[in-house]
């Protein structure tokens, strides 16, 4: 009987047209996954796999300098990107929803969502070329006279910041314009009526209530961000490492799944750690 | 009117070629109970929203205690308004949201609590400060936000048809408790509605607004018994509307040539106008009924239906002189069904007389 | 009147769209360069390295198998998403929620783990790295996207328009394929443009399951090694293209569904 007490239609395809779908997902998803977090306690032995099960690669992993390096500069360049990223894309998105004309709002929406998709290869590369010394920027800056020979720009960490930075300003101004415009007009109007300046209808009013819309977005830049390989390894050079381009070495390089594996569980419990303590957060604005 | 509170001069306000509001003179007095009335469209929303200052009038000036306020914002007028959602902030309590026009003001906290809390009483809240705005029913939101509204002591309250949401027996107990309120502030209130039955209720002056203008103004009581134009007559209450042509004067009275006779009728006009006469039901009666008043004979009609409403029949008839639909109110326990054949008549004084094109 | 007001609105604009668009002007500008270098100064306009982009037989070898992984995993994607959408909507089994849990979880996963995660157990099985594995692995980001979007459009109002064609004596199966797939028809568009143009751009997964027959942006990808190239441009300004029609689609599909709904 179908829960909410209609008479039984369910006959035996809509049954079981579930499970193909949840049969690739366990299959494809959930136990590599496991097959992973069991390589994570196994080793190494010549070129072969062992099924010592031990906790070795992650004592490997937090004794060693240059991967625990990896991880913290991972979480700083994330944090610091999430940073950049919100305080860049909320005036975009603000002057899009409460100065731009309505009419106008789904072009100019299309429009500043457009660079999103050429595929994050290219457009790393695309900031490569701006960033480059004979690129657009220091043509510019040469130009003006600001420096007499050009800066190499590029294979830094602030070309990491800024590639990902770019892509992600145009995710937050999507979710931060979505959560302003579904703040009612008459909120601002009645807050306008009772004395606020417009600089108190933004204080008081408007950020309080596009704050949650806010934090969906910075959130998901976080999770999408610590995780991205391409981004850092295109722009960043080979300087710096961030987790997910360690993880590759040993993956690539030295063919250690069982260090990798450790790596990317730790890379997981992050971002569990993250998203529990967001959802913490959600349910406590909802009350 | 010499110190008038409010003065609308001129105002209007277009939206490119429509006319939303053509170019209206109005005057409140201080104190005064003014309710815009009119159907969609009549404008008297934007009326309101140019008094506000949410609305840039297109030509004319607002006018507060002589000063001209036209081109000030809502937070820099003396108003403030009640807006048709209530506008309450989600974010805050009901205290917090009572007490923002006052934060705005920068009032000392102590003083703040002080007047949040004056105010919710004077709304029938108290003890609702804690409470957040989503716990809240309809008719406490309302309150609310009548309260948020008054807490900032306004010269002027402005309210957009605050009651609309509001089901029928909670609507009629704000509407005394609004009343009531009004009467003990002291403040001007201007009210929008498109319920005439509220309007009359309310308002010590009651303005009717037709395609951005003014049909009429007074209160209520002469506004209904002697509406000044067709559209007063038709949109306050029911009426039955007789065209005629002006024959003569007999004496005072213009004597009328209608399809029903000739009908002499207090009113102005001179021969040959052209004019109509608008009778209310519930000044239609059968012949017979005498209250010691001159009585006009409206002709013979066959009742086509007539239903109980409890505190009258509803009845409406096919006059048989010249087959058109007369809409008559009788007496609760009037034995009346239909076929029945009656001669009506109706109070010379109760008729009232208007130019054809008004 | 209000101008003034208008320009620090104007100006966060011009500056937001700018650094928006900055590195995509740069790209496809400089695909057309007549040169070597695509940096400036701009030297003329010229389809050279257009025409070496087509004459790149790496390139587009890796355009076929990208074309065929995209319409291969898109495809599965949506059938698959779609049935499972249409099943828990319907039946509402007592593992419902579960279901949706596990169907929704790749969402929340980096790419690379999984990726990771698909390379780890394939060598252990003894699978070679081929286009199929990335297959594999399209269908695993693709699935959720299209049970999600395919799941929003089977509402009540939906259910009940199945139950009138049952109650006029159509089988189940008759009722999904005459009625059900034709309503949901802009959803399933929708959601196999989406899973096309994430397959399409996708790298990671693509690079660590393929040995040598590859994917485009795997292609791409080598040819970074070589600096900086006009013929990058090329290949790049080409996805960004094929990337934009198809979103088009989409949202002309979608308006078109929202103007007659």
């Amino acid at each position: 009987m179908a829960s909410d007490g209609r008479p039984d239609r369910r006959g035996g395809l809509a049954r079981w047209a579930a499970l193909p779908a949840i049969a690739v997902t366990l299959a494809l998803f959930v136990a590599p996954l496991g097959v992973m977090a069991a390589h994570s306690l196994w080793a190494r032995d010549g070129g072969a796999t062992v099924a010592s099960w031990s906790l070795a690669n992650y004592r490997e992993f937090l004794g060693n300098e240059a991967l625990l390096a990896a991880l913290a500069n991972s979480l700083e360049v994330t944090l610091l990107v999430t940073a950049l990223s919100v305080i860049v894309a909320y005036p975009i998105a603000w002057v899009l929803a409460y100065r731009v004309p309505r009419r106008l709002q789904r072009l100019a929406l299309v429009l500043a969502v457009l660079p999103f998709w050429t595929s994050y290869v290219i457009r790393s590369y695309s900031w490569l070329l701006v960033l480059s010394e004979n690129g657009v920027i220091n043509q510019v800056l040469l130009g003006l006279g600001v420096i007499d020979a050009p800066v190499g720009m590029g294979n830094t960490r602030g070309a990491t910041v800024l590639g990902f930075v770019h892509f992600f300003v145009m995710l937050l101004t999507l979710t931060t314009f979505a959560s302003l415009v579904q703040i009612k007009e008459s909120y601002r109007m009645a807050a306008a009526d009772l004395g606020a300046s417009p600089l108190q209808v933004f204080l008081r009013i408007t950020l309080p209530l596009s704050l949650p819309g806010v934090a969906v977005g910075a959130f998901l830049t976080f999770v999408l961000a610590i995780g991205d390989y391409v981004t850092p390894q295109i722009l960043g050079g080979g300087r710096e490492l961030l987790l997910p381009q360690a993880i590759m070495l040993q993956v690539a390089r030295r063919a250690d799944f069982p260090l990798a594996s450790a790596m990317s569980v730790v890379l997981m419990l992050v971002v569990t750690a993250a998203y529990l303590a967001f959802a913490k957060r959600l349910r406590m604005d909802r009350v | 009117m010499a110190d008038a509170h409010v003065e609308l001069s001129g105002l209007g306000r277009s939206y490119g070629e429509t006319v939303a509001v053509a170019a209206i003179d109005l005057a409140i007095a201080r104190g005064e109970f003014v309710v815009l009335l009119g159907p969609s469209g009549s404008g008297k929303t934007t009326v309101l929203g140019m008094v506000g200052g949410f609305v840039r009038p297109s030509r004319g000036r607002v006018l507060i205690d002589g000063a001209d306020v036209t081109e000030l914002s809502p937070a820099q007028r003396p108003t403030t308004t009640v807006f048709q959602d209530y506008a309450l902030f989600p974010h805050m309590s009901v205290a917090g949201n009572v007490g923002f026009g006052l934060a705005m003001r920068k009032v000392p906290r102590p003083e703040r609590e002080r007047r949040v809390a004056e105010a919710l009483d004077l709304v029938n809240l108290t003890g609702f400060g804690r409470r957040g705005v989503h716990e809240l029913s309809g008719g406490q939101r309302q309150r609310v936000a009548l309260a948020r509204a008054i807490a900032v002591a306004p010269s002027v309250l402005l309210l957009d048809e605050p009651l609309g949401a509001l089901d029928l027996a909670l609507r009629r107990q704000m509407q005394d408790e609004l009343v009531a309120l009004q009467k003990r502030l002291g403040t001007t209130f201007i009210h929008v509605t498109h319920d005439q039955e509220e309007a009359m209720s309310i308002a010590d002056t009651v303005v009717v607004l037709n395609h951005g203008r003014i049909e009429d103004s007074g209160p209520p009581r002469r506004v209904y018994a002697r509406p000044r134009t067709l559209f007063s007559a038709t949109f306050m209450g029911e009426s039955n509307l007789i065209e005629g042509t002006v024959e003569a004067r007999e004496g005072a009275l213009p004597r009328i040539a209608t399809a029903l006779g000739p009908l002499v009728v207090p009113g102005a006009g001179e021969p040959g106008d052209a004019v109509v006469l608008v009778v209310r039901p519930e000044h239609i009666a059968p012949e017979g009924h005498d209250d010691g008043r001159p009585r006009l004979a409206l002709g013979h009609a066959r009742i086509a239906s007539a239903v109980f409403q409890g505190n009258y029949v509803r009845a409406t008839a096919i006059s048989l002189v010249d087959g058109r639909s007369v809409r008559l109110n009788l007496p609760p326990a009037a034995r009346i069904a239909p076929d029945d054949e009656l001669a009506l008549t109706a109070a010379a004084e109760d008729v009232v007389v208007l130019p054809r094109g008004a | 009147m209000r101008r003034l007001r208008a320009l620090p609105s104007i100006a966060i604009l011009a500056a937001g769209y700018g650094f928006i668009f900055l590195p995509v002007v740069v790209l496809v500008l400089f695909s057309f360069q007549d040169g070597r270098l695509p940096v400036p100064p701009f030297k003329g306009f010229s389809l050279d390295w257009y025409e070496h982009v087509f004459a790149n037989r790496r390139l587009m070898d890796g355009l076929g198998h990208s074309l065929a992984v995209a319409l291969g995993s898109s495809a599965a994607a949506t059938v698959l998403g779609f049935l499972a959408a249409w099943g828990l909507a319907r039946a509402r089994p007592r593992w419902a929620g579960a279901a949706q849990y596990v169907l929704m979880a790749p969402m929340t996963v980096s790419y690379l783990i999984i990726g990771m995660g698909l390379l780890i157990t394939f060598n252990a099985l003894g699978i070679p790295k081929s286009l199929v594995a990335v297959g594999a692995g399209h269908l695993v980001i693709n699935l959720p996207l299209a049970f999600a979007i395919c799941y929003a459009q089977l509402g009540e109002h939906q259910a009940t328009v199945e139950q009138a064609a049952r109650d006029l004596g159509a089988s189940e199966a008759q009722a999904l394929l005459l009625i059900t797939v034709p309503m949901l028809w802009p959803a399933l568009i929708a959601s196999f443009c989406l899973a096309f143009t994430l397959s399409w751009d996708e790298f990671v997964i693509a690079f660590l399951l393929t040995r040598f027959d590859v994917t485009l942006p795997v292609a791409i990808w080598s040819m970074l090694r070589s600096g900086l190239n006009p013929e990058t441009n090329a290949a790049g300004t080409l996805v960004f293209a094929v990337s934009i029609v198809l979103v088009l689609a989409v949202e002309t599909l979608v308006l078109r569904r929202a103007r007659r709904g």
